[in-house]
């Protein structure tokens, strides 16, 4: 039997190594996957997987059990995420450049065929606020609460920054929407 | 179409996160309302969209996130044995000077010290002023050095 999420946490605690990368190989996927899409490029989303594994191994022993495992781990994920986006300053020159590069994009006509590159870069003009709600929501099937709970705000704040990244989302997307 | 006020809603009854009392409500409103049915389909299409677009993480991908991390994790674990090698040191260092010093205050080095260099260590005073003088010195240097030759 597979052991839960909590057991190799508590083994990654005590040095178990084998533990902590069976950690990682179930939930690597997945912080990839979101930290792509919350900071918009391979290189970037790398550097937050590392750390967010540093961050696990060296605080394992900090979960205090009030919340599942997964939702700590991705806790801990959005907080590099966002370490990454405020210490680097790069989110200002980011959205400034996506915006440009989105306006020239969807006033062009010319739409390439890759649809993931679409929805990535639609993405990216949304504001980190709306993104991570949207990334944690869509991408990783979180609860209202489970998010609330992740980024620290009321569960209706979750809500209304999902309605309106959808809004956004479907703007910009409208080709593939209607 | 005529925008209804219920589409702002239809997001979060999509998620599920409606309260159980409304479901039925907005249901039943959904099957009436061609702007919030039209809603509903449009969020449903956009979340089936942004599913599939999400970032394939092939297994190189992950097998070249593991060697990252394990060589990073190997780095800092020589950097943390190297500090506390630099602390032991710095201890060690401490320690010794630290005894230096209580032996010099206990005047345990100092009887085998040259008189002249006791002399010229001890604090300035009446006695430097009335007894070392360059000559005593000079005196006590010549007679240290006598004792070293092996003349005394």
């Amino acid at each position: 039997m597979q052991p839960t999420d909590a057991e190799l946490l508590e083994l990654t605690r005590r040095g178990d190594e084998k533990a902590f990368n069976a950690l990682i190989d179930r939930y690597g996927p997945l912080f990839y996957r979101t930290a792509a899409a919350v900071v918009g490029n391979n290189a970037d989303a790398e550097d937050v997987f590392q750390e967010t594994a540093l961050a696990v191994y060296r605080g394992a022993g900090s979960f205090a059990g009030r919340s599942l495992v997964k939702t700590w781990l991705i806790r801990i994920l959005i907080r590099q995420a966002s370490k990454l986006l405020a210490n680097r300053n790069r989110e200002k020159r980011r959205r400034l450049e996506a915006v440009s590069r989105a306006k020239e994009y969807y006033t062009s006509g010319s739409k390439a065929a890759d649809i993931s590159v679409d929805i990535a870069g639609a993405l990216q003009c949304l504001s980190t606020e709306h993104r991570m709600v949207i990334v944690l929501r869509e991408l990783n099937g979180l609860s209202y609460g489970e998010i609330a709970e992740i980024l620290n705000m009321p569960k209706g704040t979750v809500e209304s920054r999902i309605y309106r990244a959808r809004q956004e989302l479907k703007v910009m997307l409208k080709d593939y929407i209607g | 179409m005529i925008k209804c006020p219920c589409t702002e809603r239809i997001g979060t009854y999509y998620d599920g996160e409606l309260a159980a009392s409304e479901v039925e409500v907005m249901e039943r409103h959904i099957e009436q309302c061609a702007a919030c049915a039209a809603e509903l389909e449009r969020v449903r299409k956009l979340s089936r969209l942004m599913r599939q677009s999400a970032v394939l993480v092939e297994h190189e991908t992950m097998t070249q996130l593991h060697r990252r991390l394990d060589t990073t994790r190997r780095n800092q674990s020589m950097q943390r044995f190297a500090e506390i090698c630099m602390a032991l040191a710095a201890s060690v260092l401490i320690i010794c000077g630290a005894m230096l010093m209580t032996e010099r205050a206990s005047g345990v080095n100092t009887a085998s010290m040259p008189v002249w260099e006791s002399a010229l260590i001890a604090p300035p005073g009446e006695e430097w002023t009335a007894n070392n003088s360059e000559k005593n010195v000079a005196q006590w240097i010549m007679q240290d050095l006598s004792r070293n030759n092996g003349n005394e």
